[in-house]
């Protein structure tokens, strides 16, 4: 699903945020991406959606070679790929059905496609009830649920989470991580960038720790800390 | 792009419109004041110019005929002068209609029993005032011609008026049409610049180029229309309220027009508008839709 071979970031103000890293993620899987700030968490999942792209190094996602894609294709890719967001980055002035219709809307889906679908995903995010409310009206975890309802409507393989807890206390951040599971087990490959513990800590699922752009470990139902 | 998508971005751009009220509200008083100023202003020019022109051809060569000249020679020489290149029209005046108009005018003199002095004389209008002269040069080679007035000076005089009008009015109209078009470009950036991370967000879930400009391009136009359909109203109520002054102080002016219609401003504010809001929103947007 995603294949990371010898992959370097390096910004035009001189930081190095990753550094010859090698990692693959599986059709299916869940990974925590962990590590502190600036170890380049952020920067990798942005490889993946193509917001950036590497120095040196090749990025696969989903067959496709990253650095290889025509800027038209970019938008095509993004349609396989749910995004979701530490600060929510909801369309403000849309209401959630209509965040969702938008996304549906870009890839050309019909009416009915629209309106069958729509309340399918509100109804798994427990969020029917504020479906005409915009963003502003809701709640931190109800924006969060709004925008993981987006990043799943046009059902994608692929789910990328940065940070999706980082504005949410941890009651609320728990039911985000439990909806993130679910969709996991409903068939999407997750990657979760997360600074997040107790998370990381209660879900036992693989974690791959950046540090200063290296990865320093990578184990399966893992936790936050090394257990060796 | 399906129809059934092209629908949904052009009501896209409606709703665009109607959520972002303060933002449209601005820009639409912002390109709705700058193009009553320069519409109003080439208005003006056009008014002056059309004014200066008539001014201009009311001028007429006045050719005095010698006075033993009879009658089948005053009809020839005037189809001769009809034949010269430029002349517009000929008009024979006869002595025997001068006569009597001349005494009419000038009652205090005393004509009993004078015979009409006066000669027959040519009024010759021309096409281009700037040929007077020389059209006049020739009507005087002719035998029959007595004395030519060509008005030379007084015509000069308002031949430099008249360019000067129409030269002052091509720059500063340019001028005032760069100036217009910055603000209207600038008021239409801003108003994608406020969008710049709805952009953003669309490019994220995996929105085509195409499918986020056309919205804003149409708002473009939106704002467009609708601020040169205010100036046009603007314009129309400045036209209505110098017309009454116009009338009420100076009634000799009341005549000169700027010889453009209603449906001819109308038709220029609305292509002014509409060209200016889409081009304006087409660039801006290019700068946030880079990968």
């Amino acid at each position: 699903m995603i294949d990371f071979q010898d992959v370097s970031v390096l910004y035009p103000n001189g930081v190095r945020a990753l550094d010859g890293v090698n990692v693959t993620v599986q059709k299916g899987e869940f990974a925590f991406i962990v590590g502190a700030t600036g170890s380049g968490k952020s920067t990798l999942l942005k490889l993946i959606y193509r917001e950036e792209l590497p120095t040196q190094g090749q990025v696969r996602v989903m067959g496709d070679d990253l650095t290889d894609l025509h800027p038209g294709a970019v938008p095509y890719l993004r349609r396989k790929i749910g995004i979701v967001f530490q600060d929510f980055r909801l369309l403000p002035q849309k209401t959630v059905w209509e965040n969702l219709a938008f996304a549906l809307r870009v890839i050309g889906a019909p009416s009915r496609e629209i309106v069958r679908r729509i309340p399918e995903i509100l109804d798994l995010v427990s969020l029917t009830h504020r479906c005409d409310a915009f963003p502003h009206q809701l709640s931190g975890g109800e924006q969060q649920r709004a925008s993981i309802a987006r990043a799943l409507v046009n059902n994608p393989p692929l789910l990328v989470a940065d940070e999706p807890t980082g504005n949410l206390d941890p009651d609320t951040s728990w039911d985000i991580i439990q909806l993130i599971s679910r969709i996991n087990i409903r068939g999407a490959t997750v990657l979760c960038a997360t600074h997040d513990r107790e998370i990381v800590d209660k879900m036992r699922r693989r974690v791959v720790v950046l540090d200063r752009g290296h990865i320093i470990r990578d184990q399966q139902r893992s936790s936050y800390d090394d257990e060796s | 792009m399906n129809p059934r998508s092209i629908e949904f971005l052009i009501q896209e751009a409606f709703v665009g419109v109607r959520r972002n009220g303060l933002m449209a509200v601005a820009s639409i008083s912002t390109i709705a004041l700058s193009l009553a100023i320069l519409a109003s202003f080439c208005l003006f020019i056009f008014g002056a110019h059309r004014f200066a022109q008539n001014e201009l051809n009311k001028f007429e060569i006045a050719v005095y005929i010698k006075t033993n000249t009879d009658k089948t020679a005053v009809a020839s020489l005037a189809e001769q002068v009809r034949g010269i290149p430029d002349v517009r029209s000929v008009i024979v005046y006869p002595k025997e209609q001068a006569w009597p108009e001349f005494k009419k005018s000038l009652p205090h003199i005393d004509t009993a029993g004078l015979n009409n002095p006066l000669p027959d004389k040519l009024r010759v209008a021309v096409r281009d005032q700037r040929r007077t002269t020389k059209v006049a040069d020739r009507i005087r080679q002719f035998e029959e011609v007595d004395a030519v007035q060509d008005g030379r000076t007084q015509r000069q005089y308002v031949l430099a008026i008249t360019d000067f009008v129409k030269w002052f009015g091509i720059i500063a109209s340019f001028a005032l049409l760069t100036a217009t078009i910055f603000i209207i470009s600038n008021a239409i950036r801003l108003t994608v610049f406020v969008r710049r991370r709805e952009i953003r967000i669309m490019q994220m879930v995996g929105a085509t180029n195409w499918f986020i400009r056309i919205p804003l391009v149409i708002e473009g136009v939106i704002f467009g229309a609708s601020g040169a359909l205010i100036a046009f109203g603007l314009v129309g109520i400045g036209i209505t309220y110098l017309s009454s002054v116009v009338a009420r102080v100076m009634p000799m002016m009341q005549t000169v027009s700027t010889g453009v219609g209603r449906n001819e401003i109308l038709a220029a504010l609305m292509t002014g508008g509409v060209v200016i809001g889409a081009a304006g929103s087409f660039v801006s947007i290019r700068r946030f839709l880079k990968n």
